[in-house]
């Protein structure tokens, strides 16, 4: 398998509030630290599709405009990203892409890890390429 | 949106359409996304910028989020998300979403929404996603 560049990204209270401003998720599992603290969480949870969103970048940084026009994402999201974390985002191509046709289907297998080696969420991304 | 416009979703079943989202995104939302993501993403990749289809995604759930009556708590378990065509940014599209399904376990609902995200004409598919929620039945913060 084929090892990419992993991506770092640290998460924080601001970047969860600023997300919930863009995206509108006004949710207080992201935002309000007392109603946080009362949930199965202990505090505030970074919105998910700020990991996918990151997971999203990861593939953009490697296929280009290919990656919006064709591109399939499937997240699960495990474990909460939490205000503190530090996040790597990694991946490997899962099948050997080379071959004589001109589209080949490139699978990925896709990782978001905190500091501490916890899983917080896995993805699988596929994409046609041409040779 | 109104607390008495919004939508129940204890109240709908399984294949409501919820009412069409007609939305853009603008320069500076896809900036301030592109900012709060510390993302290198390039907006002007060929003749005309583009919007990233995770970034099509976040707002466009968020703006259904705004119009259902989710409970405080509720969590996002899974996302699916097919690129189909670029949109350029400041280009007009429809947001259809269907409640594909529902289910009550251990005192939560489970909600699979599916979107189908349209061009203004409705004759190009940009994304097609799967947005899955676990939604309280009760507030997990009372």
């Amino acid at each position: 398998m084929n090892k990419l560049p992993t991506l770092i990204r640290k998460i924080d209270q601001k970047i969860i509030s600023d997300y919930a401003k863009v995206s509108g998720d006004n949710n207080p599992i992201h935002l309000d630290p007392l109603f946080a603290k009362k949930s199965q969480f202990k505090g505030t949870i970074a919105h998910g599709m700020i990991i996918a969103g990151y997971f999203s970048d990861f593939m953009d940084r490697i296929h280009g405009s290919d990656w919006s026009n064709g591109g399939t994402l499937k997240v699960k999201f495990r474990s909460p990203a939490k205000p503190g974390d530090i996040l790597s985002i990694s991946g490997k191509i899962k099948n050997n892409p080379a071959g004589t046709t001109s589209d080949t289907l490139v699978k990925y297998s896709l990782q978001c890890e905190n500091q501490r080696g916890e899983s917080i969420s896995t993805a699988t991304a596929e994409i046609f390429i041409n040779h | 949106m109104s607390e008495s416009t919004k939508v129940y979703l204890d109240q709908v079943d399984n294949g409501y359409c919820f009412p069409v989202i007609q939305t853009m995104i603008g320069k500076d939302i896809l900036e301030n996304y592109a900012r709060v993501m510390n993302s290198n993403i390039r907006f002007s990749r060929n003749s005309a910028p583009i919007v990233p289809p995770a970034a099509i995604a976040s707002i466009t759930i968020g703006e259904l989020l705004s119009s259902i009556n989710l409970p405080p708590g509720s969590i996002h378990m899974s996302e699916e998300i097919i690129s189909r065509s670029e949109l350029e940014v400041g280009k007009k599209i429809n947001v259809e979403v269907v409640l594909k399904n529902k289910s009550v376990r251990e005192g939560y609902m489970l909600i699979s929404l599916v979107f189908n995200i349209k061009n203004e004409a409705n004759t190009n598919i940009i994304i097609e996603a799967k947005t899955v929620l676990m939604i309280p039945q009760e507030s997990t913060g009372e």
